[in-house]
């Protein structure tokens, strides 16, 4: 659980940047945005638990 | 600004949106208990943090500040989506409270009865999340102050 909220504070981080500066739809971007949630997620269990 | 809670605001949202979110949120849950089932706790449990509704909640709130603009007679489409973009930076901010809370189950977890350590946790949370939010309180005051503060410092010579 604490390496999937990093993973949301990336996620979150990425789409507020995204929606900020560019002109996308909203559900777009949060949709596909759900990969970087994925990667960091995955990423840091791969390095620290598995 | 102040942190409070607003009731009113729950009669903005229509019993269809909280259905999918409740819809969302609980499949997710499911989901990550099957996880950990099949898979062990550890992968489980990195679900419990999967953004499951921040599509839906995002697109909602786009939805209806956009739809506050238009009424007022703009085209609202960029308003719509900055709203959205503000809620999702205060995600990112609420994310430490969670991460707090998931450190004291991690912690405290395996020695004491989850009757106890739940209620601690989210204690922590609120804390967590309150703290991050006067801390952002702070930094941008800050930042207003040395803006301001910032011509004067300019030697007088250079100015125009």
């Amino acid at each position: 659980m604490v390496l999937g909220t990093i993973a949301m504070a990336a996620y979150a981080w990425v789409v507020a940047m995204l929606l900020f500066r560019a002109r996308h739809n909203t559900l777009l971007v949060t949709s596909a945005s759900l990969l970087v949630w994925l990667g960091v997620a995955f990423g840091l269990w791969s390095v620290l638990l598995k | 600004m102040i942190v409070k809670a607003d009731i009113s605001a729950l009669k903005k949202a229509s019993w269809l949106e909280y259905s999918i979110r409740f819809l969302f949120g609980g499949l997710m849950t499911v989901l990550a208990g099957l996880i950990a089932k099949h898979y062990g706790p550890e992968l489980g449990g990195l679900f419990l943090a999967f953004p499951a509704i921040a599509p839906a909640a995002a697109t909602m709130i786009d939805q209806h500040a956009k739809e506050q603009k238009q009424r007022a007679g703009f085209e609202g489409h960029t308003r719509g989506r900055k709203t959205a973009a503000l809620d999702m930076f205060g995600t990112v901010w609420a994310s430490v409270g969670l991460l707090a809370f998931g450190l004291v189950i991690w912690w405290m977890g395996s020695s004491h009865s989850a009757c106890l350590v739940l209620p601690i946790a989210t204690v922590v949370w609120l804390g967590g999340a309150l703290s991050t939010w006067e801390l952002r309180r702070i930094l941008k005051r800050q930042k207003t102050t040395h803006h301001r503060a910032a011509p004067a410092q300019f030697p007088a010579h250079k100015r125009k």
